[in-house]
């Protein structure tokens, strides 16, 4: 498509009739010799060096604790230490587990219902004679003149 | 004679010649002059239309 423009070199827009055009406002432009000239711009720099320079102290912070994570990071000391302390700790209590599962305790149910029928056969009714009572003790006469003594059995 | 008009001028321009450029800017001031009100294409690319009363319009591509 076409792109033809014409625009007014100078003057007044054209597009704008003559009564609708703008009055002149009573801003107008400032004489440049009235207005000081503006401050030289600072240097980037210059603002942000000195405020900067403590960081490079702390770069060096940031790389020792970096080397630190990363040295830290290593899970060996750990494992080598836990290895260590626990020994084949894994390895045993597997095999005394196995052992227990192995363990069959259908023999010790039936030593234990043979015990029974062995005490089964031994239990009967009481046919002991029955012992005589304790003898009565007579007190006896008291002596003479002891009448208010309890009796001495 | 027909009073300037830089729209309807564009219009036009944009209507019957739809390639821009100097020639076709030319031919259409050779075949519709009641659009360009008397006024002559100077400038060096001959697209700077000076009118009568001393008004001046550029017209672009």
């Amino acid at each position: 498509m076409s792109s033809w423009t014409v625009t007014a070199a100078g003057g007044r827009d054209p597009a704008i009739p003559a009564h609708l055009a703008l009055e002149a406002g009573p801003i107008v432009p400032l004489d440049p010799a009235l207005v000081d000239a503006p401050p030289a711009p600072a240097s980037f720099e210059a603002l942000t060096g000195a405020a900067l320079e403590p960081a490079g102290a702390l770069h060096a912070a940031i790389d020792t604790g970096q080397q630190t994570i990363v040295e830290s990071s290593d899970p060996s000391p750990f494992e080598n230490a836990a290895s260590d302390a626990l020994g084949d700790a894994d390895t045993n209590a597997g095999s005394e587990s196995g052992a227990l599962d192995a363990l069959d305790p259908a023999a010790l149910v039936d030593a234990s219902a043979s015990k029974s029928t062995q005490a089964g056969s031994t239990v009967g009714n009481y046919d002991e004679p029955q012992p005589p009572d304790r003898p009565i003790v007579e007190p006896g006469r008291p002596p003479e003149g002891s009448e208010g003594d309890p009796p001495r059995i | 004679m027909t009073p300037f008009d830089a729209i309807a001028l564009a219009a036009m321009l944009r209507a019957f010649y739809p390639e821009p450029g100097r020639p076709a800017l030319e031919r259409a001031r050779r075949e519709r002059p009641e659009y360009f009100a008397a006024g002559r294409l100077t400038g060096v690319a001959g697209n700077v239309l000076q009118l009568p009363d001393g008004r001046v319009f550029v017209v672009t591509w």
